[in-house]
């Protein structure tokens, strides 16, 4: 299957509501493949891919390692381990070490999203309370991608946005009611 | 700092290494292997993987240091805790009436994880009949592994990881506190054999109760988890098991027909 576009989503504190309602809006019919990182608690390992299948139409699961990416599908980065994607259009997770304080770390799921997908990469940052995600975007923005960043006023916490939007051109800068329309608009063809 | 290397410069590094030092990355998952070579190039302030190649050409740079920069030796004691109670709930019952209990660790790292086991194996009162082969691709963290000394930084994790495994003792029964390290007795090791071992090029033909090989899989292609988990799976007696990280599945694997799954979750498989 040819992935023309993946999109993929990093937050940090305050970004589960708007993660929620993102979910909950997508059409049904949404192709686009989506993973996100969000940080969360180390040692819960299950029911929050659970949490959030209740709010949408589109299923949410954490892939198996070397699972093949799929379009319709929400992927989610568990916790304690780094999500990559990989050039066979695969996941393949790591332990190394926390990235910006973090496991799973933004900026690795975005980096090497970038490295494999390029500019078939649409990259979005929440609310959240520390620098990850700021290479990521870099890393996106430099493979020609598009970046979206919560506008960081609406944030609960903005540090991260602050941070994205401080050091990298990011294209569009949002409250959360517009994100959604905005990635429609850019994955129209695709649906 | 360098943000990506061409896929030439990871495959042409994957060669140089595996020529001139026997170490073989040229299977390893592309993404992790690109992710900890440009980590590499910057913490020794490198500009290019030329200059790398060039640097342990010349010794400035030791490929064992080199390989455990590129190797993931990250672990935990009792990592994934409900793992551990359910080698002890339904593993280890059946070990018990063993005349021998072999077990190996096919990438030990720091040692965690062959004393969380051999904690295990003391709780059942079967520790001096257990056998373990630890073993690693890294001559580096074997050392380390070895001494069985640990930072007290990871003094709080592994208090986490315990008190969630819900254990029989208290863990000073096995370790003792002094000054910033922790050390566990010599006789919950004492039948622990540490020895360098790649499993993507050595061949070993023992048989073990139990075959450990946590969080490596991830880092290799699916041609190499091939491989390697045929590998293990002739290194495990019949009706005995085979344990691997959490996010870890054989289902891609032609071995996995030789494996019935004793549990989805914990990822834990028995030879048939």
């Amino acid at each position: 299957m040819n992935i023309e576009q993946i999109i993929v989503i990093g937050g940090s504190a305050g970004s589960f509501p708007v993660v929620n309602v993102f979910l909950s809006q997508i059409p049904r019919d949404f192709s686009v493949p989506i993973i996100l990182c969000l940080h969360r608690l180390k040692n819960v390992r299950h029911g929050f891919a659970e949490a959030l299948n209740l709010k949408t139409n589109i299923r949410v699961i954490e892939p198996r390692d070397k699972e093949q990416i799929k379009p319709n599908t929400v992927y989610l980065a568990p916790a304690n381990y780094h999500l990559l994607v990989d050039y066979d259009h695969t996941f393949a997770y790591s332990i190394a070490e926390a990235v910006r304080y973090s496991r799973p770390s933004i900026d690795v799921l975005f980096t090497s999203a970038a490295w494999v997908f390029q500019d078939k990469v649409i990259g979005i940052l929440l609310s959240g309370a520390n620098t990850d995600g700021t290479d990521g975007m870099s890393a996106i923005y430099q493979k020609g991608g598009i970046t979206i960043v919560q506008e960081p006023s609406t944030c609960t916490v903005e540090t991260m946005t602050g941070s994205a939007v401080q050091n990298i051109p990011v294209q569009y800068i949002l409250p959360p009611e517009k994100i959604i329309p905005t990635v429609i608009s850019l994955t129209q063809k695709h649906f | 700092m360098v943000e990506d290397l061409p896929d030439s410069e990871v495959k042409y590094f994957a060669y140089q290494v595996k020529q001139n030092y026997g170490y073989d990355f040229e299977n390893y998952a592309m993404s992790s292997l690109k992710r900890r070579l440009i980590r590499i190039l910057s913490l020794y302030h490198l500009p290019s993987i030329e200059k790398l190649l060039e640097q342990i050409d010349k010794k400035k740079l030791d490929i064992e240091e080199v390989v455990r920069q590129i190797t993931v030796n990250t672990t935990e004691f009792f990592r994934d805790p409900t793992t551990w109670q359910f080698i002890r709930s339904q593993l280890i019952p059946n070990l018990v009436h063993k005349p021998q209990i072999d077990i190996w660790h096919t990438a030990c790292s720091t040692g965690e994880e062959v004393i969380t086991m051999a904690i295990l194996l003391a709780e059942a009162n079967v520790l001096d009949k257990a056998y373990f082969w630890a073993t690693d691709i890294n001559d580096k963290v074997l050392e380390q592994a070895k001494k069985s000394e640990y930072h007290i930084r990871n003094w709080d994790l592994l208090m986490e990881n315990y008190h969630a495994y819900q254990p029989l003792y208290p863990i000073e029964r096995y370790c003792v506190k002094h000054s910033d390290k922790f050390f566990f007795h010599k006789s919950l090791l004492k039948n622990i054999v540490y020895q360098k071992f790649d499993l993507v090029k050595d061949v070993h033909t023992e048989k073990y109760d139990i075959v450990f090989c946590r969080n490596v899989l991830i880092y290799f292609n699916q041609q190499l988890q091939n491989q390697v988990v045929d590998k293990l799976a002739n290194c495990t007696k019949p009706r005995s098991y085979l344990v691997i990280g959490s996010k870890e599945t054989i289902m891609w694997c032609r071995a996995s027909e030789r494996y019935n799954v004793l549990s989805h979750k914990e990822k834990v498989y028995q030879l048939k």
